[in-house]
C-alpha cells in the first residue's frame, strides 16, 4: 500500500523539557492509525508537527510525498484535521464557517458544504450560529470541516470528546466507511475503547517516545484486547507502571 | 497565489462582520454631513461662522488620521492577531493550505483595505457635503492628493499596531497597550520636540506637505523614505513573529 504519511525521527523539546523525541512511523492509504497514550504523552504535539502548527527541532514529515516545511501548501492540501478542541468562528453559522474553509480549495464543488454537513448530521442546523452549538455539535462541525476538501489524510485529536453514544457510533461508522474508500486516518486518543473498535494499527506513546507500533492482528492473534495490549506495552517499557495504571483506569 | 486571495477574502469578510467596521465606515459617511448641517444651522440661527465648509475634506481628513483611523487599525490588528490567538481560531487559518507568509500578508492587506475604504468614503462624503454649501477650498484634486498621501502614514501606523498586537495573547490587552503607546507617542514630542522627526506617529498630517504649493521634492522624498522604512521594518518584524508562532 502507498504511504500517505511518513514521519521520520521528529523531535521537539519545549522549555519545560517535555515534548517528543525521535518519533518515526508511516501510515498507508485507507489505514486507521490509532495514537494512544496517557495525557501529556506527546500525542497532540506529534499531530501539531504533522500539520505544521509546530516546527520540529529535528526530523521530517511528508504527506503524499510533500515535505511539510518545504512544500507546506501542497502537503496540507491533502489533509483535514481537528487538533485539540474543534474551533469555529462563533459569530458565524455552520455553513458560513465551512464556506470560509472552502475558499482555499479551487476545485471544490459548491454542493460539497451541504454534503459534509449532511454526513455529520448538521444539515438542519446549517444556518444557526455556532455560538449556540453544544460541544458535540461543534465536534461534528469540526469533523465536517476536516472532511470538506475530500482529504487523503485526516488527523483527529480526541475526536469523540463531547459526543453522545449515538454520536460516537456515527463517528466510528463514518471513519470506517471513509477508510474503506481509501482515506487514511490518524486518530489520537487516551481512551482505549475509542480506538479498539476502529484502529487497524496503533502507536503507543509515553513521555514523548513512541514505545510501540502494533497491528490489529498482533493483539487479536495473542488473544488480547487492545487495552491489554497497550497495558502490556506500557509495562514493558521502563517505568511504565503508572501509565499502565492510567490506561487501565480510562478503559474502566 | 490562490491561497493569498482566498485568505484575503476570508479576512476581509471577518472584519466586515464586525460591528466596529461598519460603525467606522458609517462614521466616515455621516460625520462630514452632520458637521456641515450643524455648521449651517449655527450660521443661520446664531450668525456664527466657522468657515469650515470650504476646508471640510481636509479638516475631516485630519480628524480621521489623527484619531479614528489609527484607533480602527489598532482594534482590527488586535482582533486579527491577538484576538484570534485568544479565541483559538488562528488554527482555522493555519491548518489550511496557506503559508504563514501569505496568511500574514492577507491579514495585513485586509486591514489596509478597510483603512483605504474609509479614506475613500470620507473623501466622497466630505467633498459632496462641501459642494452642497459652496465647494471645497483648494479644489478636488488637491484634497484627493491629500487623501492619497495620508494612506502611507496610516499603513506605517497600522503595521506597527500589527507588530505590537502579536506580543499579546488577548485582544483587549493588545488594544489597550496600542492606544496607550499611541497616546504617549503623540504627547511625547510636546516635551521633546526633536523626537517628532523620528516617530512614525508624528506623520499623521503628512498630507499638508502635498497640498497647496507643496513642500520641496527633497523633503517629500526624505519623509516618504522614512515612512517606507518604518513600513518595511514593521512588516518584516511582524512577519517574523507570525512565522515563529507555535500554536
Amino acid at each position: 500500500m502507498n504511504s500517505v504519511l511518513e514521519v521520520e525521527g521528529i523531535t521537539k523539546l519545549f522549555r519545560n523539557h517535555r515534548g517528543v523525541k525521535d518519533v518515526s512511523f508511516t501510515a498507508s492509504e485507507g489505514e486507521v492509525f490509532g495514537f494512544i497514550g496517557p495525557n501529556g504523552a506527546g500525542k497532540t504535539t506529534v499531530l501539531k508537527i504533522i500539520t505544521g502548527l509546530i516546527r520540529p527541532d529535528r526530523g521530517n514529515v511528508r504527506i503524499m510525498g510533500h515535505d511539510i516545511v518545504e512544500r507546506f501548501e501542497q502537503a496540507v492540501s491533502h489533509t483535514g484535521c481537528i487538533i485539540e478542541t474543534p474551533e469555529a468562528y462563533e459569530y458565524m453559522s455552520a455553513r458560513d464557517n465551512l464556506k470560509l474553509s472552502a475558499r482555499f480549495y479551487k476545485d471544490l464543488p459548491a454542493s460539497r458544504i451541504d454534503e459534509v454537513l449532511e454526513k455529520v448530521g448538521l444539515k438542519p442546523y446549517r444556518n444557526e450560529r455556532v455560538r449556540g452549538f453544544s460541544l458535540g455539535m461543534k465536534q461534528r462541525l469540526g469533523l465536517a470541516s476536516a472532511l470538506l476538501s475530500a482529504p487523503r489524510l485526516v488527523l483527529l485529536d480526541e475526536p469523540t470528546n463531547g459526543l453522545d453514544i449515538e454520536g460516537m457510533a456515527d463517528f466510528r461508522s463514518t471513519v470506517r466507511q471513509l477508510a474503506d474508500q481509501g482515506i487514511t486516518f490518524l486518530i489520537s486518543s487516551h481512551l482505549v475503547h475509542d480506538l479498539s473498535l476502529i484502529a487497524d494499527r496503533v502507536g503507543v506513546m509515553r513521555e514523548g517516545h513512541l514505545i510501540s507500533l502494533g497491528r490489529e492482528d498482533e493483539w487479536n492473534g495473542a488473544g488480547m484486547s487492545l487495552e491489554q495490549y497497550v497495558t502490556f506495552k506500557l509495562l514493558e517499557s521502563k517505568e511504565g507502571e503508572h501509565d499502565a495504571q492510567l490506561i487501565r483506569q480510562s478503559a474502566e | 497565489m490562490h491561497s493569498l486571495y482566498a485568505n484575503l477574502l476570508n479576512e476581509t469578510e471577518k472584519l466586515w462582520r464586525q460591528r466596529r467596521t461598519k460603525g467606522f465606515l458609517l462614521l466616515a459617511l455621516i460625520l462630514p454631513v452632520v458637521t456641515v448641517l450643524l455648521s449651517s444651522l449655527l450660521k443661520m440661527r446664531a450668525g456664527m461662522l466657522f468657515g469650515l465648509e470650504g476646508s471640510l475634506p481636509v479638516a475631516m481628513l485630519h480628524l480621521f488620521t489623527f484619531a479614528i483611523i489609527p484607533l480602527y487599525m489598532a482594534a482590527a490588528a488586535a482582533h486579527s492577531f491577538a484576538g484570534e490567538m485568544a479565541a483559538r481560531t488562528m488554527k482555522l487559518v493555519l491548518l489550511r493550505p496557506v503559508t504563514r507568509a501569505r496568511a500574514y500578508a492577507s491579514k495585513v492587506i485586509a486591514i489596509a483595505v478597510f483603512a483605504a475604504l474609509c479614506l475613500g468614503v470620507l473623501w466622497i462624503a466630505s467633498t459632496v457635503s462641501a459642494w452642497a454649501v459652496g465647494g471645497p477650498a483648494g479644489g478636488m484634486a488637491d484634497s484627493l492628493k491629500a487623501y492619497a498621501a495620508s494612506f502611507v502614514p496610516m499603513m506605517a501606523i497600522g503595521l506597527v499596531c500589527v507588530f505590537i498586537a502579536q506580543l499579546f495573547s488577548s485582544g483587549t490587552s493588545a488594544l489597550m497597550t496600542i492606544v496607550l503607546i499611541y497616546a504617549a507617542a503623540k504627547a511625547l514630542p510636546l516635551l521633546l520636540p526633536q523626537l517628532s522627526a523620528w516617530s512614525v506617529f508624528s506623520y499623521t498630517r503628512w498630507d499638508v506637505l502635498w497640498t497647496g504649493s507643496g513642500a520641496p521634492a527633497g523633503t517629500l522624498l526624505n519623509t516618504f523614505l522614512l515612512l517606507l522604512s518604518y513600513i518595511i521594518m514593521a512588516y518584516a518584524a511582524g512577519l517574523m513573529m507570525f512565522a515563529r508562532k507555535q500554536l
